[in-house]
């Protein structure tokens, strides 16, 4: 068993809690109210309770406070059961984020509901039968023979959802639903293998080390979402289209095109049909690209407002040409039965010794976009 | 404690790197978190040696290299913050930067033989010698300009932008200062490596909060913003009661004259190309 100092166990966990207070802090001052983020918000607001509630009996038991046994039992029932609430806001969380990475079977909400409220009644049941832990007369606290049997139970949630976000992963159309359903994968590792560590030397508060560490990487994975997704398509956006370039730039002389484009005569549309039939037109767009790229390497993105981007890591450029093709084709079949014909006219620009920097490479696009509307004589002049 | 800040420390720079920003910020930004990603493995390194369990060569090594990697990350934080703005006059970098961290670096070789930064006895223990508080001044008067440039910048800026990006670089100083102090009381504490990684997960949370509600181009509040700043006042509205007015604008023939003023024509090696066909992809620039 590895000692640990007393100060050393409070002190982690006060590291924790600061960690997880700026991180719901920050969190609360994005403004952001969608149902992933709340429940998010939710959980690590209870994790932070959950470490509190350690490092509160820790400091019991090292004599630090001197409080009664009751207030540790309170302080360690606490700290289970808020670790019950964060395995199960987890499961909530992954099954809204898992909608949007394009998962389509049913959640089981309710059984996991079910399995939630039966492991607080198994906690809560301790008090009348000892069997998962005690507080001795010394005020000491120790291992009642099924405690194996409540860390079990707290750990199939995340577990479960861990080798679900894995499967639909593994059976992902998209390698954008593939990255996702693989990332929420992420949080539980961390917490299972610190929650194990503790087990085996629980003078170190690895479990609060591991929740902190698995908060941490979906926040900042939530953050990023947000940076480089449009909203309105639900593809990448503006900043990601940036970050792929800069990238392409710094890794040359790899291959790398990019599709620039947009839709034709989109503001008179957008004036004449109002601006929520608009919206709906880009939210086409957006669903067209998904699928035109599909299986292939190439990437679609929002630059702003009706121009859009699909780019290609590879030679040539026979791959983006098939991807326009397909997108046109899906753009005439969403404009079937409506008053408009959808269409788009792109250019393609392929990344050369001559692009010095991010911006060299969008004139060029443009020019090459510009050239190719000019060309169909939907816009004069030059 | 140490090792836990190594591991978060680590999960910030693999996001960075994931994000493949190559721009000079985000590179800065990358290096700093490298360098204090050095810092935080050697004070772990120190916390074994300082008492001279290794002898006195592993003590004066590993502190050699905290010294070094400490000035390191510091002086690119200042990098950073010069690579954050673009009117940041050249040439500015020497005196407050770059010599301090000269300086602080050959105080703590310079101490080996005299003892004035550091002390380490023939059996490898640790203690500070008279001259320690001079040094920790020295090592950290590139954070201290940034913050108080930070600090002028803020209040002559007008735009909630600017004033948010150099609140945030300002900031970083606040859970340094306040660990410095706990090292400097209880040195076989890891107080500095603890106020590095709050440092730098408050500075990469903002800036990502930045990134999130910021139009890259203007500079002004984008969509996303509007949308939460929207909904918030009209709850407002709603509950409290008020009135909520909204003007909404665009700029005129703004696609007409975009599609007039094309981009300048390429230089001479690049010829855009297209084909008669207006539903055939034109090409600019490259070899195929």
């Amino acid at each position: 068993m590895i000692e640990a100092d007393a100060a050393l166990y409070a002190g982690i966990n006060v590291f924790c809690i600061t960690v997880m207070l700026i991180l719901l802090v920050s969190d609360v001052s994005t403004g952001e109210r969608s149902r992933s983020r709340r429940t998010f918000r939710q959980m690590v607001a209870v994790a932070t309770v959950m470490i509190f509630c350690d490092l509160y009996a820790g400091a019991i038991e090292d004599d630090f406070l001197d409080q009664s046994n009751s207030a540790h039992y309170a302080a360690a029932m606490g700290n289970l059961v808020c670790l019950a609430t964060v395995s199960y806001l987890w499961v909530r969380f992954c099954n809204v984020m898992r909608h949007r990475y394009g998962v389509t079977h049913p959640d089981h909400n309710l059984f996991w509901e079910a399995f939630f409220l039966l492991t607080v009644v198994v906690i809560a049941s301790n008090v009348f039968t000892g069997l998962f832990f005690e507080i001795d007369e010394h005020g000491m606290y120790t291992a009642g023979p099924l405690f194996v049997v409540i860390m079990v139970m707290e750990c199939i949630p995340p577990l479960a959802v861990a080798i679900g976000s894995i499967r639909d992963a593994l059976r992902a159309e998209t390698s954008y639903d593939r990255r996702g359903n693989m990332l929420l994968a992420l949080f539980a590792f961390p917490v299972l293998a610190f929650g194990f560590a503790q087990c085996v030397a629980f003078d170190i508060p690895f479990l609060s080390m591991g929740v902190t560490l698995g908060c941490l990487v979906v926040y900042i994975n939530l953050q990023m979402t947000l940076i480089t997704m449009d909203p309105l398509t639900q593809i990448g956006n503006a900043n990601r289209i940036e970050a792929r370039v800069r990238g392409a730039i710094g890794d040359r002389p790899e291959p790398f095109s990019v599709a620039l484009m947009d839709i034709d005569r989109f503001k008179r549309l957008n004036d004449r049909y109002g601006h929520a039939e608009g919206d709906e037109i880009l939210k086409a767009v957006g669903r067209a690209l998904v699928e035109a790229c599909g299986e292939t390497p190439c990437e679609p993105a929002r630059y702003r407002w009706d121009e859009f981007v699909v780019m290609y890591r590879g030679e040539g450029i026979g791959v983006l040409c098939g991807v326009m093709a397909r997108l046109n084709e899906l753009l005439e079949e969403a404009g079937e039965g409506k008053p408009y014909n959808l269409h788009a006219t792109f250019g393609i620009t392929s990344l050369d010794e001559t692009h010095a920097t991010y911006d060299d490479f969008i004139t060029d696009a443009y020019a090459a976009k510009t050239r190719a509307k000019r060309e169909s004589g939907l816009i004069r002049g030059g | 404690m140490g090792i836990f800040c190594l591991m978060l420390l680590v999960v910030l720079y693999g996001s960075v790197l994931y994000t493949r920003d190559n721009s000079n910020v985000q590179r800065m930004f990358r290096w700093t978190l490298l360098a204090s990603i050095a810092t935080v493995c050697s004070d772990i390194l120190w916390g074994f040696t300082y008492d001279g369990s290794y002898g006195a060569s592993a003590s004066w090594a590993v502190n050699i290299i905290y010294t070094v990697s400490e000035s390191m990350t510091y002086l690119l934080w200042a990098m950073h913050y010069r690579a954050s703005h673009a009117d940041f006059p050249k040439g500015r970098m020497l005196v407050p930067w770059v010599l301090p961290a000269i300086l602080a670096i050959a105080m703590c070789i310079t101490s080996m033989g005299t003892g004035a930064y550091i002390s380490i006895d023939s059996s490898g223990v640790y203690t500070r010698g008279p001259l320690h508080g001079l040094y920790t001044l020295i090592v950290s008067l590139p954070v201290i300009v940034v913050t108080l440039e930070s600090m002028w910048r803020m209040a002559r800026s007008h735009r909630r932008s600017e004033i948010m990006r150099e609140a945030t670089l300002a900031g970083f100083i606040l859970p340094l200062v306040g660990c410095a102090v706990v090292q400097i009381l209880w040195y076989d504490l890891p107080a500095l490596a603890i106020g590095l990684t709050l440092s730098l997960l408050v500075v990469y949370i903002n800036t990502q909060n930045m990134k999130i509600t910021e139009d890259p181009i203007t500079g002004l509040s984008n969509r996303f913003r509007m949308g939460v700043y929207l909904e918030s006042r009209f709850d407002e509205c709603r509950n409290w009661g008020g009135i909520l007015h909204l003007a909404v604008m665009d700029l005129d023939h703004f696609t007409a004259i975009v599609a007039a003023n094309p981009p300048p024509a390429p230089a001479t090696g690049r010829s855009p190309w297209s084909p008669a066909s207006s539903r055939t992809p034109a090409r600019g620039g490259g070899a195929s």
